[in-house]
């Protein structure tokens, strides 16, 4: 058994190595072909500046304190978005387990209609209700995260079998209890991989919003950086804001969701 | 295994580059002989205006068919875009051949590399930051809190805000941190809502309709700002033009004068016509049309003054004076370019 356990977990290991150095080799390909690209084929640099001239301007806004500040500012809020989007989706979970029917009927339906909505696309509505502050730009990220999370839940908590249910009941175990001992630890799986979907949106979110209605007041995040570099029509100031959240969307699904994952619902087998 | 099938993905990418080139040439050429077939039958002028009254000889000229009749050969194609960002784009993307905006979002593409010259002045106007709070007659009275909107950073009405900043806090980036970019009717509706946003830099017709709403005042002019009069909205033509085409640039002054003409001549008939475009009241736009400041001009004022303030703030990286950056149908009235704003 132990040394299953261990073989596993080596597998595992070598798994995520591997997928690193996937990663930073189709990273590194990609910036090669560019380079490549720029410089050979007489593009103006308005439109395809090279590659070095990115690492540029990334490395004096960031050496300026400009990049990490905007950084700052991104994850921050979208912490907030998620923090609070979590707390309505197991708020919206609970009505959906404690009422049964009726409850479950009210919420599926809020979930089918308001889910496909783009977060982008309440924001007229948005800025009209609470302002163009960050208060904004907090709302559109929490409505994309509360639907797919609340999917999830709801449909983690459906999956649980019933005879766990009759399981718990002859333990006589409280509503607490239940939660604690058989809904929590079942749902787990559906939780974090509805905080995927949800960091995924809530980024995608973020970024649309800043670039909409630009800076919401003390700075803006990268959305605003990138629309700055726009207006001011610095193309290597863009790519290297591009870049930069395309390499933080990366890292917080393999560092965050990944060892989240890892320390949890992959070490108790309930997934792989 | 893994790192095999990488290097060959990687082989196979570099050399799709290679082959790129000559194929991408090869598509240049067809493009450019389909250009030629179309040369051949009818040339296109692609044109770009933005929203405003300042824009209103674009309107008569176009209604009017002015430049059709100017130059038969061409086809001639506008397009109305949102802001200047999305001109700047569709000019390097090579889908505009001319377009009007204000001048310091062009210095600032000049800046950065782009091969175009202004061509023509269109209008002066008034513009002005307008605020709805009784307690806010300057800019020192602007708290943190307080949100200004304005087009976009490095717009005309930036650039203004920074120099009447300058003037009165001393500091030109002073007020930069409450900025809120809006388009002009989204950062009118804010003003009237009386919300977060304190005040609204703006131009003509909505500077108007602001200053003519119960409670709103003029916190400081364009004119103050700048310290003299400017010219506001600015003709400016890919160079590639100017020099594969330049009948057709003399064309576009020529009936550029001839609708400012027009629109002086017949008052009644111009004002009807805007009416309707922009959907305002005759007796209300032919008032607009006779408010102070808004002169309909091709000469080119405060370019000078523009250059410098935007060079000591740093938004212009390379050094260049007014007459590089005026096309050559210009450079001849270099008097043009008077009014510093020092």
């Amino acid at each position: 058994m132990e040394n299953e356990g261990r073989g596993r977990r080596r597998h595992g290991e070598n798994n995520g190595r591997r997928r690193w150095l996937g990663h930073l080799l189709f990273m590194l390909g990609v910036l090669a072909v560019w380079e490549l690209t720029a410089r050979l084929s007489g593009v103006s640099p308005l439109l395809l500046p090279p590659v070095s001239e990115v690492a540029g301007s990334l490395w004096s806004d960031l050496g300026s304190g400009v990049l990490s500040r905007r950084i700052g500012f991104s994850l921050l809020i979208i912490f907030e978005g998620l923090a609070l989007g979590i707390f309505g989706a197991l708020l919206l979970s609970a009505v959906v387990w404690t009422s049964g029917g009726r409850g479950a009927r009210i919420v599926d339906s809020a979930v089918a209609f308001l889910h496909p909505l783009p977060g982008i696309a309440l924001l007229p509505l948005v800025i009209i209700w609470a302002g163009t502050g960050r208060t904004a730009v907090l709302l559109i990220i929490v409505h994309s995260v509360i639907w797919p999370l609340t999917t999830n839940l709801t449909g983690g908590i459906r999956a649980v079998p019933e005879h766990l249910y009759d399981v718990s009941r002859n333990y006589r175990l409280g509503p607490l209890q239940t939660m604690a001992h058989l809904i929590l630890p079942s749902t787990l799986p559906y939780l974090i991989a509805g905080l995927r979907i949800g960091w995924a949106r809530a980024w995608r979110a973020l970024i649309a919003a800043e670039m909409v209605f630009g800076a919401a007041g003390g700075g803006g995040g990268l959305g605003w950086y990138l629309f700055q570099q726009r207006v001011f029509m610095d193309t290597s100031g863009l790519f290297a804001g591009i870049l930069l959240i395309m390499v933080i969307g990366v890292l917080c699904e393999e560092l965050l969701f990944e060892s989240l994952e890892r320390a949890t619902v992959r070490k108790w087998g309930m997934s792989r | 295994m893994r790192l095999i099938q990488i290097t060959t993905l990687l082989l196979v990418l570099l050399s799709a580059v290679n082959c790129g080139g000559p194929e991408s040439s090869s598509e240049s050429d067809h493009r450019s002989s389909e250009e030629h077939l179309q040369k051949k039958s009818k040339k296109t002028l692609l044109l770009a205006e933005q929203y405003g009254l300042a824009y209103a000889p674009l309107q008569v000229m176009r209604a009017k068919g002015f430049l059709e009749s100017e130059l038969p050969e061409y086809e001639v194609k506008w397009s109305r875009l949102g802001n200047t960002a999305a001109i700047r784009e569709a000019m390097l993307a090579g889908r505009l051949d001319a377009g009007f905006m204000g001048i310091p979002p062009f210095l600032i593409g000049y800046d950065r590399g782009m091969e175009w010259r202004i061509f023509t002045g269109l209008s002066e106007a008034p513009l002005g930051l307008v605020s709805w709070r009784e307690d806010v007659r300057s800019l020192e009275d602007f708290g943190p809190e307080d949100r200004i909107a304005l087009p976009q950073p490095g717009s005309i009405q930036h650039i203004l805000l920074s120099m009447a900043c300058e003037r009165q806090l001393g500091d030109a980036q002073g007020l930069d941190e409450n900025l809120v970019t809006m388009n002009h009717p989204d950062g009118m509706s804010a003003l009237f809502g009386r919300g977060d946003i304190s005040a609204h830099f703006t131009s003509p017709p909505y500077l108007m309709e602001e200053l003519a709403a119960e409670g709103m005042h003029m916190v400081v002019s364009g004119r103050e700002a700048m310290g003299g009069d400017f010219t506001f909205i600015v003709g400016v033509v890919r160079d590639s033009l100017s020099e594969g085409a330049p009948e057709a640039v003399s064309a576009l002054r020529r009936s550029l004068a001839r609708s400012i003409e027009y629109m002086q001549s017949h008052r009644a008939e111009v004002a009807e016509l805007l009416s309707e475009e922009y959907g305002l009241g005759e007796d209300t736009l032919a008032g607009y049309l006779d408010w102070e400041g808004l002169v309909y001009s091709q000469r080119v004022l405060g370019l000078e003054g523009f250059i410098g303030f935007m060079s000591d703030q740093g938004y212009l990286e390379s050094s260049f004076t007014a007459g590089d950056v005026l096309s050559e149908c210009l450079a001849g009235a270099a008097g043009t370019a008077g009014s510093n704003g020092k």
